[in-house]
C-alpha cells in the first residue's frame, strides 16, 4: 500500500494490547500493509510475552483467514516483556530503538465497580504511562483506540471531537473518556483517536479472539437462560421477557477487519489527526438485533419497554444482568463518521449490512464456541 | 417372602419429607435410608456421576458412595453443613472420629448411616468391606445390593429411600429401578419456597447452580475461571477458593428463585411420574399429613405393602408428626405476589390438589 511521502520509507510502530481484539488485528495489518516493524509490548502470563505475542498473531490470523507469511512477518516483530500499568511500561526506552508510531491499543474492558482500580491502573494510569514513552522514545505519532461509547449518557449525533461534558455509564466509560482527555493535553507526538463502536468478528469469517461487547450481550443471556432452564426447563421459551431498551435506536455493530484497516489507513496518512469514528454508517436497530439473539438461542421474543418499573421480578434478575450493555441498548446514538471518512478517501470501503440474517450467524458464530466450552457444565436432572 | 418392589419418597425441597423418614425408621419391617442421593449427587452437582450409565467396579462404586465432595466439605469447613448432616464427632462412636471437616465427611456418612446406626463409623467400615467384594455392574444394581445388604443387616425386609429435592432424578430412579414405586409428598409451593430459602443446602444448590452457569465450568468441579468478570459481587464470595462462611449466612436468594424452582420440579416431576402405573405412586399432601396423622400414615402403611405390616407402626409415630413453621403471609405483598406468580404453574401442575390456590 502507498503510505504519504512525508513518512520514512520503514516504520516502526510500538503496540500495545497486540494480544488482545483489536491490537492484535491492527499488527495483522500493519504487517499486511506495510514492509514496517512492530515492537510489541506485551504483560508475561502464564507464558513468556514473546509465545504470547506470537499465540494472539497466530489466532487472529487463523480466525481471519489473513493471507500473510506469518514466520516472516513474525520476524518483523519484536516483543517486550513489559505493563502498561507501570512507569514508561516497565521498558527501558532506550532498548526499544527508534519508534515512528505508537498504537496504544491496551484496555481493561471490564466495568463493575469492583474493578475500578483495576480498570484505572489500565486505562488511566497506563496511557498516561504509553504517553510518557512514546515523548520518550520520539515518536511522532500517538495512535490511542478510545471506543464510540466515551458518548455515555449523550443522544443524538455524537461527533468526531474532543468529549466536553459527557456523563458516563460506567467505570469503564469514565476511564477511557479520562484516557482521551491525557492524549489529547499531551504535547509531544500527533495524536489520533480512534473510536470503534461494538467490535465483532471478521466481516466475512466471522472470527474473533475476545468476547466483550456484543458476544457479552449473547454470553449473559445464555447464562441467563441456564440458570432459568436448571430452576424451571423451558420457562423463557415459553414466557416473553420484558426488556428495558430502545428497540428503534441503532446498535452500532463494527467487524474487527474493518476498525483494524481503517485505523491503519487513516494512521499511514501522515497529515490525520484528531478524532475518528470507527464505526458503521448504517447500523440495524437494537430491536432487530435482540430480537434476532433471543431467536437464535429459542427464546420467546422479548417486549420491549422503556420504563423499569414495568419489569416483573424474572424481568428484572435479567435487568440486573444486562447493565453493562445499557449503554448499546439503551438511547439514540448516532456516531457521525465525517473525519474518518475524508481522511480515507477513496479507500473508504462499503459497510457490509448487519440484517437479521447477518447477526444471527455473527451470534451463531460465537453460540457454537461457547457451547463447546460449557460442555462440562453437570446435568440438570 | 419376596420383598416388596423399591419405594422412593420424592418431592421438591422442603416438602416434609424428612419428617416421613423419621417416621419409616420407628417401622419394624422398613429401612429408612435417607438423603442417600442427596448426598452422593453432591446436592445434585454429580447426577451424571452417580447414575454412569456403563458398568463401573467395586472401587468406582465406593467413590460414588464415599467420596468426599466438594460443595459438601466447604460447607462442613465454613460451618455452615445442613442441618441433615449427621455425622458429628459425638455420633462417631469414636473418642476420635475417622473423619473431620478437614478430611471431608464421605457422601454416605453424613446422613444416611448416622440415621441408621449410632455408631455410624463401625458401619462405614463394613459398608466398605461389602463394597469391595462387588462384582463390576451397572450403578443400579450396585445400588440394589447395597441397599440390599443394609436391609438385611439391620433384620428388615424392606427399603425406603427418601432423598430431599428427589424429584428432580425420578427419571434416574426409573431408569435404574423399572419397577420402582413412589410416594410423592407434595407441599404448597410457597411454604416449600420460604423453607427453602432459610435451608443452607437448598441455598448452596441454587447458589451453585448460578455459578456454574455464569462460569460455564462447576466451580467446585473446575478450575477455570475464565469468566469470573461475569460473576455478580453477590455470588464471588461463594466460589470455593474464597468461599465466606458468614456470607453464605447473610445471602438471601429470592423467594420468587425458589418458586419458580418448586414449579419447575412439579411440572416435570409429574411429567415423569406419569409414566410410572398409577398403582405404583402414591401422592400425598403434606398439610393432610399434618391435618390428619393417622389417616395420611394409614395410607403410606398400605403403600408400603401387605408384606411389612407393622401393626402398631401408626399408634407409635402419628403424634410426631408436627407442621414446620414456612409462614408465607406476613411477606411483603410484592414478594408475596412475585412468589405466588413463580409457583403458578406448579399449582396448575398439580390441579385438583390445590384447589384454592392460584393458577
Amino acid at each position: 500500500m502507498a503510505r504519504d511521502r512525508d513518512l520514512p520509507l520503514e516504520s516502526t510502530h510500538l503496540v500495545t494490547g497486540a494480544t488482545g481484539f483489536v491490537g492484535a488485528a491492527v499488527v495483522l495489518e500493519l504487517l499486511q500493509q506495510t514492509s514496517d516493524s512492530v515492537v510489541a509490548i506485551v504483560r508475561p502470563g502464564e507464558t513468556t510475552a514473546e509465545a504470547r505475542f506470537r499465540e494472539a498473531l497466530a489466532g487472529a490470523a487463523q480466525a481471519y483467514e489473513t493471507a500473510i507469511d506469518l514466520p516472516a512477518a513474525l520476524a518483523r516483530c519484536r516483543v517486550f516483556a513489559g505493563d502498561v500499568t507501570r512507569e514508561r511500561c516497565g521498558v527501558a526506552p532506550a532498548s526499544l530503538g527508534r519508534v515512528t508510531q505508537v498504537w496504544h491499543c491496551a484496555a481493561s474492558l471490564r466495568y463493575e465497580d469492583r474493578y475500578a482500580a483495576e480498570i484505572d491502573a489500565t486505562n488511566v494510569d497506563g496511557t498516561q504511562h504509553v504517553l510518557a514513552l512514546a515523548t520518550s522514545v520520539g515518536a511522532e505519532a500517538f495512535n490511542y483506540v478510545s471506543t464510540a461509547y466515551v458518548a455515555g449518557r449523550t443522544t443524538g449525533v455524537i461527533r468526531e471531537q474532543p468529549l466536553s461534558g459527557v456523563e458516563p455509564n460506567n467505570c469503564y466509560e469514565a476511564s477511557k473518556q479520562q484516557a482521551e482527555r491525557l492524549v489529547h493535553a499531551t504535547s509531544g507526538p500527533r495524536v489520533r483517536v480512534f473510536r470503534p463502536s461494538v467490535v465483532v468478528g471478521h466481516s466475512r469469517t466471522l472470527g474473533a479472539t475476545t468476547f466483550s461487547g456484543f458476544y457479552g450481550f449473547v454470553r449473559q443471556l445464555v447464562q441467563f437462560r441456564g440458570m432459568i432452564d436448571r430452576v424451571q426447563s423451558g420457562l423463557l421459551e415459553r414466557t416473553p421477557v420484558r426488556l428495558r431498551i430502545d428497540p428503534d435506536a441503532p446498535i452500532n455493530l463494527v467487524p474487527i477487519d474493518t476498525v483494524a484497516r481503517e485505523a491503519v489507513t487513516i494512521a499511514l496518512s501522515a497529515a490525520s489527526e484528531g478524532v475518528f469514528h470507527l464505526t458503521h454508517a448504517s447500523p440495524p436497530q437494537i430491536g432487530l438485533a435482540t430480537r434476532t439473539v433471543f431467536a437464535m438461542l429459542g427464546l420467546h421474543e422479548p417486549t420491549f419497554v422503556r420504563d423499569g418499573a414495568e419489569l416483573g421480578w424474572l424481568d428484572k434478575r435479567l435487568d440486573d444482568r444486562l447493565e453493562f450493555y445499557r449503554s448499546y441498548i439503551t438511547g439514540d446514538r448516532r456516531f457521525d463518521r465525517s473525519r474518518a471518512d475524508a481522511a480515507l478517501g477513496p479507500k473508504r470501503r462499503a459497510d457490509a449490512e448487519y440484517d437479521g440474517a447477518a447477526i444471527d450467524a455473527l451470534g451463531r458464530w460465537y453460540l457454537a464456541r461457547l457451547e463447546r466450552e460449557r460442555a462440562a457444565l453437570p446435568v440438570a436432572r | 417372602m419376596d420383598a416388596p418392589a423399591p419405594l422412593f419418597v420424592v418431592g421438591t425441597g422442603r416438602c416434609g419429607s424428612t419428617m416421613l423418614s423419621e417416621l419409616l425408621r420407628e417401622h419394624v419391617h422398613v429401612l429408612s435410608i435417607s438423603e442417600f442421593f442427596s448426598f452422593t449427587t453432591d446436592l445434585g452437582g454429580r447426577i451424571a456421576q452417580s447414575f454412569a450409565a456403563s458398568a463401573i467396579d467395586a472401587a468406582s462404586f465406593w467413590q460414588i458412595v464415599a467420596g468426599t465432595h466438594a460443595k459438601q466439605s466447604t460447607m462442613l469447613r465454613h460451618g455452615v453443613a445442613m442441618p441433615e448432616m449427621l455425622y458429628f464427632p459425638a455420633a462417631s462412636g469414636a473418642t476420635i472420629p475417622r473423619f473431620t471437616a478437614a478430611t471431608g465427611v464421605p457422601a454416605i456418612l453424613q446422613a444416611t448411616l448416622p440415621h441408621l446406626d449410632p455408631q455410624p463409623d463401625r458401619l462405614f467400615a463394613e459398608v466398605e468391606s461389602f463394597v469391595a467384594t462387588l462384582p463390576a455392574a451397572p450403578v443400579a444394581e450396585h445400588y440394589a445390593r447395597l441397599f440390599a445388604w443394609l436391609t438385611a443387616r439391620f433384620g428388615k425386609r424392606m427399603w425406603v429411600e427418601r432423598s430431599g429435592g428427589s424429584l428432580r432424578v425420578v427419571q434416574r430412579l426409573l431408569d435404574a429401578f423399572p419397577d420402582a414405586r413412589f410416594l410423592h409428598l407434595v407441599r404448597d409451593g410457597r411454604a416449600c419456597a420460604v423453607s427453602m430459602s432459610r435451608h443452607l443446602g437448598f441455598r448452596m444448590a441454587l447458589v451453585a447452580m448460578q455459578l456454574a452457569e455464569i462460569l460455564g465450568v462447576d466451580p467446585y468441579e473446575s478450575d477455570d475461571r475464565t469468566w469470573i468478570a461475569d460473576l455478580p459481587d453477590e455470588l464471588l464470595a461463594f466460589l470455593p477458593e474464597r468461599f465466606d462462611g458468614e456470607a453464605f449466612r447473610r445471602h438471601r436468594v429470592p423467594l420468587p428463585l425458589f418458586g419458580h424452582y418448586w414449579s419447575g420440579e412439579i411440572v416435570q416431576g409429574l411429567r415423569e411420574l406419569a409414566a410410572v402405573p398409577t398403582d405404583r405412586v402414591l401422592t400425598l399432601r403434606y398439610e393432610d399429613f399434618v391435618a390428619t396423622p393417622h389417616a395420611a400414615i394409614a395410607r403410606v402403611s398400605e403403600f408400603l405393602g401387605h408384606e411389612v405390616v407393622d401393626e402398631d407402626w401408626i399408634g407409635r409415630v402419628a403424634d410426631r408428626v408436627r407442621r414446620s413453621s414456612a409462614a408465607f403471609d406476613d411477606l411483603d405483598p410484592t414478594e408475596l405476589r412475585d412468589l405466588t406468580d413463580a409457583c403458578a404453574p406448579g399449582f396448575a401442575a398439580l390441579g385438583g390438589l390445590y384447589p384454592e390456590h392460584p393458577r
